[in-house]
């Protein structure tokens, strides 16, 4: 046994050092001269001109704003329409309530690539190709947050419910001044995973979009570092560092308060 | 609003007649209760209810588990329709109201706290519903704190309550609507027996001072004794019988009632094993019970001590019954003795039907 521990703790270390890899060989050009892009020397000298000569090659504040809108309009519908239909799968009675719900769940199994060509057309006929609204559509009604929700809401006593119906609080009120408050933990476990899934999303946005006006980060990105473009790589890191440093940031500022979101809204 | 309040709710308990309440501009309402049923897709919870619940009073439901008390409270307060009959708040029907249009307040088993508030938040939550303004709402706040003996507390989560106190905070915040009739589920069976009996007196206490028609629900029949003004027994979501403490434990209208009240209960035996002619079913209370010179033979079984009382258990052929008698009696020597009872305390019941014969039952 005592042996198969070891292993496993090298395994693991193992794991973690080619996870890192990337990362560090990422910072490390970033942040030193072109010239020691494949030359490692402890000694060499250290710069920030990469970033502003990222910063300049391409219209990186306007792919930023793009990202920062997506992502906020994508999480502020999905909590909106998630918070109301979760209440109501888990509160109301309604004829054809199983089978909508049923329909909700189906939409968990569906691997989102598998609709790429089905939603493309249903944007064209929307006429919204090439716009934030656009990309973000699709994933507004978030199945996973429905579903989450609702178990949330269920684990809330109805005595709560018929203390504030008979003080006079109407559906409305009773949702937002009991059920939000009680599911913060949800909410929060919830918008981390979102915003970080549709910060980096990448192959939808680059089907949808054609222009810089709605083009986010991942995929502005991505054309500023094809290769025919002769950009050297330590640009590139600097720009890919640049692009998810607030994430990164944001994540390492509140990581206490996220896992504990996330163990009390029971998600691992 | 003038309103007087006592710093604590439970030094002074003022008699019903003398109390300047804050409903003191609305008196308190009766309800009345015309063939109310309520079945649900699998069974009957309630059916044919009526009974009247006085203006001001203190009317416990009182049954075994799942005989429809709490349907039966639901029913009032408008969060469950009836399937039939019509509740009356002052003589107006108000089983098409919701539950916010009734004018009546709700203790609730658990207490139905908001975790997320605060105790004061809580205690307010329904004036901010309605949107009270707040200088009023304050004023409210700090004298129904001050009734409840909650000042120290108002900043507190539920969850840093011990139950006593969230017990309070339940009752502060019916107290604070100024809703004249207030309904109360099971309102201590989360409480220790200490803590209940308090509980049992603070709770009377302020509905007498308050003069709120109250209808206290629970399974205890001493609860139900010692704080009722009228009990509504129910069986099997049908009313067995209404009264006084005193009436029910008196003249039992059914062998349940009779088994159901008193601790321990009513004696229930074939008449023909004391002696007495007919087939009837024979009533007596362990108290009325004693040991004589003279009457009906029976054996010591065992006896239980009380300190003050002794239980004592003894059979009458195949029957057994159970008197009661001050300790310091003490027991004659043998099993074999005479038993002899107060011949007013006999009550007969129908053998079939179980309802009280001869006497009219008091309702
Ligand atoms: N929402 C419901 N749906 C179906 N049946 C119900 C519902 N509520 C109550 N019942 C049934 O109605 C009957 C009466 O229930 P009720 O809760 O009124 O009993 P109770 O007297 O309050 O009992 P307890 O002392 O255990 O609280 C029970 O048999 C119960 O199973
Ligand atoms: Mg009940």
């Amino acid at each position: 046994m005592k042996g198969w521990d070891w292993l496993a703790t090298i395994g693991g270390w193992l794991l973690a050092l080619l996870w890192v890899l990337p990362l560090a060989y990422a910072v490390w050009t970033a942040f030193h001269p072109s010239a020691y892009e494949t030359h490692f020397n402890l000694l060499a000298p250290l710069t920030l001109e990469n970033f502003p000569a990222a910063w300049v090659q391409a219209p990186f504040a306007r792919y930023f704003l793009n990202t920062v809108v997506l992502v906020t309009v994508i999480l502020a519908v999905q909590l909106v329409l998630g918070t109301f239909a979760a209440f109501a799968f888990a509160r109301l009675k309604f004829p054809g309530k199983q089978v909508i719900f049923l329909l909700v769940l189906l939409q968990l199994m569906v691997m989102p690539d598998v609709l790429l060509v089905e939603n493309y057309q249903t944007i064209r006929i929307l006429g919204l190709v090439d716009s934030i609204v656009g990309i973000g559509l699709p994933y507004m009604a978030s199945a996973f947050f429905i579903f989450l929700l609702r178990q949330t809401f269920m684990t809330i006593p109805t005595e709560l419910d018929d203390a504030a119906r008979i003080e006079g609080a109407s559906l409305l009120t009773l949702i937002r001044r009991v059920y939000v408050p009680l599911a913060k933990p949800t909410y929060i476990a919830f918008g981390l995973i979102s915003v970080s899934a549709h910060w980096n999303n990448y192959v939808w946005p680059l089907i949808i979009t054609n222009s810089v006006n709605a083009r986010p980060l991942t995929v502005g990105l991505s054309i500023f570092s094809a290769i025919d473009s002769g950009v050297h790589w330590s640009i590139i890191n600097a720009a890919t560092l640049m692009t998810s440093a607030p994430l990164l940031i944001g994540f390492l500022l509140f990581q206490r308060q996220f896992v504990q979101s996330f163990m009390r809204a029971g998600i691992k | 609003m003038e309103c007087y309040y006592p710093a604590r709710m439970n030094d002074a308990a003022l008699p019903a007649s003398d109390t300047a309440s804050p409903q003191g501009q609305r008196p308190a309402p009766g309800i009345s209760l015309r063939g109310l049923a309520k079945t649900f897709a699998a069974q009957t919870a309630v059916q044919d209810v009526s009974a009247e619940i006085a203006a001001g009073e203190l009317t416990v439901l009182l049954g075994p588990s799942g005989c429809g008390k709490s349907t039966l409270l639901r029913m009032i307060a408008g969060f469950e329709a009836p399937t039939a009959g019509e509740i009356y708040l002052a003589e107006a029907p108000i089983a098409a109201l919701p539950p916010s249009r009734r004018d009546i307040a709700m203790v609730f088993q658990s207490y139905a706290l908001f975790p997320h508030l605060t105790v004061a938040e809580n205690i307010t939550f329904g004036l901010s519903v309605r949107r009270t303004g707040k200088a009023e709402t304050a004023d409210r706040l700090d004298r129904v704190a001050r009734l409840m003996g909650l000042e120290t507390l108002l900043q507190r989560k539920p969850a840093q309550l011990s139950g006593g106190q969230q017990q309070r905070v339940a009752l502060a915040r019916a107290v604070i609507s100024e809703r004249p009739v207030c309904l109360m589920d099971e309102p201590l069976s989360n409480l220790d027996a200490k803590l209940r009996a308090e509980m049992r007196v603070e709770i009377r206490a302020l509905q007498r001072r308050l003069g709120l028609t109250m209808v206290y629900v629970t399974h205890d029949q001493v609860e139900a004794m010692t704080m009722a003004d009228r009990i509504v027994l129910m069986n099997a979501g049908r009313v067995e019988q209404a009264g006084t403490p005193e009436q029910i434990y008196a003249e039992p209208a059914t062998t349940f009632a009779a088994r159901f009240i008193g601790s321990p209960p009513m004696n229930l035996v074939p008449a023909e094993a004391l002696g007495l002619p007919g087939a009837a079913v024979a009533g007596l209370r362990p108290e009325d019970i004693h040991i004589a010179a003279e009457g009906v033979p029976a054996r010591i079984v065992s006896a239980e001590y009380l300190g003050a009382d002794l239980l004592v258990t003894l059979a009458i052929g195949a029957a057994q019954v159970i008197l009661r008698q001050p300790a310091r009696t003490g027991l004659p020597a043998g099993p074999e003795v005479r038993l002899a009872w107060v011949p007013d305390a006999l009550r007969l019941f129908d053998a079939t039907t179980g309802h009280a014969i001869g006497r009219s039952p008091a309702v």
